[in-house]
């Protein structure tokens, strides 16, 4: 009897031993496998304050404030190398207090800052602008290129404003309010068939547009959106500590970026991008740009 | 085999009764040899005691109860009824040889009391310390540097399989929760897992070990049972026996 003991407690002692399975959703090698994981961060210069990023001709291209060196500037990142365009200014090719950058079919970039006006700077790096109209004033601008119709948010006028991609006015949409409450147009992102633009006030209110400034929807999510980006036809929405992954209708399809322990976790979410080359998310999370990628 | 041979040597013995028993007390002896064919050693051992009664002298009839008592695997006793054979009729080849036996040791007139007085501990009262604790037979055994090595070995492995086992869970739960760095923590746990092995196993040779040691070390376990521990059932032919005896 106490022999049978004394092997029921090393037997007892054995099984306590975890079983190891490969289980982990995040491991690409493992059966569970979400088929999104965690690839690596991004370089980009110290002391670089990024306030948006995009793809560009296949190169990741924040728009940030270097507070050691040029002040406002776009930076084309290469692998441990950065190429620094434009400075603090008011003249064409400098900015103040970017808000928002996108680009167009051709790799044009449109700049907009706090200056009533967008800078277009082309591949060759040469800079052209066409002015923005408002009436209240220039408050914090979204910009998103649309089937090469430029889209403008404009917070202080509660405006959106439609341009084509040579500055021809094309149209602008007021919101203040939906069945929801009160609407202030924020962050600006698109879908492949669709524009989405976060409330300013609530950020779980989205509405849905399309190309001719039309309400579709009006969606309530679950959690306030701070970013989009369109991955294959599908948005991949951040918030602070999650990315999901939904479609058109904003139906969630896969919760990512809130899984285990490591950099492979998004804790202060900021900006997404989608780099179609290398089949990478681009997340910046607080002052780290993390790559995601099957 | 063993059963053939003692009904050989009880038939060959009743032989030799025939012709100087007593009546009554050869009856009860047939019985007794009847019932011990047959492995009904309770009945047998009760016609062998009537017989006793009745010719105390009948040494035939003690060899039948000696062997009786030997199958019952009563061997205390069955030692003090061979011997007391053997005082009825030196020489006696069977209690001879039943005896000897019994005592392990050829020609020793001391027999058991010489093992208890060697101090040597048996087999068994050793293997079920040992199988309890390692080296706790060794001990019993006053083998006390044995018994150290086996009992240190054995716990410093239970303490490996207790850390070992949490470091196993620790590296699983690490894979399992990072998001990063797959492969190589996957491998850690794989490592932590085959590391659990190497203390059991060790636990399981020494354990194995000690209780083979007291096999090897221990004195032969004349009976299975504690040796100078009377079997008293039936008394009145042991106190008999012990009076005639001693």
């Amino acid at each position: 009897m106490k022999k049978f003991l004394i092997i029921i407690t090393v037997m007892l002692l054995f099984l306590s031993c975890k079983e190891l399975k490969r289980n982990n959703p995040y491991d690409p090698a493992s059966e569970n496998y979400i088929k999104i994981t965690y690839k690596g961060d991004v370089w980009y210069p110290p002391n670089t304050e990024i306030k948006s990023i995009i793809i560009n001709n296949n190169i990741p291209v924040i728009a940030a404030n270097k507070t050691d060196g040029p002040g406002y500037c776009i930076i084309k990142l290469y692998d441990r190398t950065a190429h620094i365009i434009g400075s603090t200014g008011s003249v064409l090719g400098t900015f103040t207090d970017i808000t928002d950058i996108c680009s167009d079919s051709l790799d044009n970039i449109y700049i907009v800052d706090s200056k009533p006006y967008v800078q277009v700077m082309d591949k060759f790096e040469n800079f052209t602008w066409w002015s923005i109209t408002y009436t209240a004033g220039i408050g914090t601008l979204g910009i998103e290129c649309f089937n090469n119709n430029i889209f403008i948010t404009n917070n202080l006028d509660n405006r959106i404003l439609k341009y084509q991609n040579n500055g021809v006015f094309v149209d602008s949409k007021i919101i203040t309010a939906t069945a929801n409450g009160l609407f202030t147009p924020g962050r600006i992102f698109k879908s492949s068939t669709h524009l989405f633009i976060v409330n300013q006030l609530k950020k779980t209110e989205i509405i849905k547009m399309d190309e001719n400034l039309n309400i579709i929807d009006d969606i309530i999510f679950r959690s306030e959106v701070i970013d989009g980006v369109n991955v294959d036809g599908q948005l991949q929405l951040l918030t602070e500590k999650a990315i999901f992954r939904v479609d058109n209708n904003m139906v969630v399809l896969l919760k990512w970026g809130d899984f285990g322990e490591g950099p492979g976790r998004v804790l202060n979410g900021k900006l997404i991008t989608f780099n179609s080359q290398n089949r990478c998310v681009y997340v910046l999370d607080g002052e780290t740009l993390k790559m995601f990628g099957e | 085999m063993k059963k053939f041979l003692i009904i050989l040597i009880l038939l060959i013995t009743f032989s030799e009764i025939l012709l100087s028993a007593d009546p009554v007390a050869l009856k009860y002896y047939q019985y007794a040899v009847m019932y011990h064919k047959k492995n009904d050693f309770k009945n047998a051992l009760t016609y062998y005691n009537a017989s006793i009664k009745k010719d105390k002298k009948f040494w035939q009839a003690w060899l039948g109860l000696g062997i009786c008592y030997y199958n019952m695997k009563k061997y205390r006793n069955a030692q003090l009824i061979f011997k007391y054979v053997l005082m009825l009729k030196p020489g006696e080849q069977t209690a001879t040889k039943y005896y000897n036996m019994l005592s392990g040791i050829k020609d020793s007139k001391n027999g058991i009391a010489d093992k208890k007085d060697s101090g040597k501990k048996t087999k068994g009262d050793m293997m079920w310390r040992s199988a309890i604790l390692p080296g706790l037979g060794q001990f019993y055994n006053g083998e006390i540097v044995k018994g150290y090595a086996y009992s240190i070995i054995y716990f410093a492995s239970i303490g490996g399989i207790i850390k070992f086992t949490i470091d196993q869970r620790e590296a699983v739960s690490d894979y399992e929760n990072t998001n990063y760095d797959f492969e190589n923590k996957y491998k850690i746990a794989q490592e932590a897992t085959v590391k659990t092995y190497i203390p059991i196993a060790i636990a399981g040779v020494v354990w194995a070990l000690s209780i083979f040691d007291a096999y090897l070390t221990g004195a032969d376990d004349v009976s299975g049972q504690k040796l100078g521990e009377f079997e008293m059932k039936d008394k009145n032919t042991i106190a008999f026996v012990m009076k005639k005896s001693f």
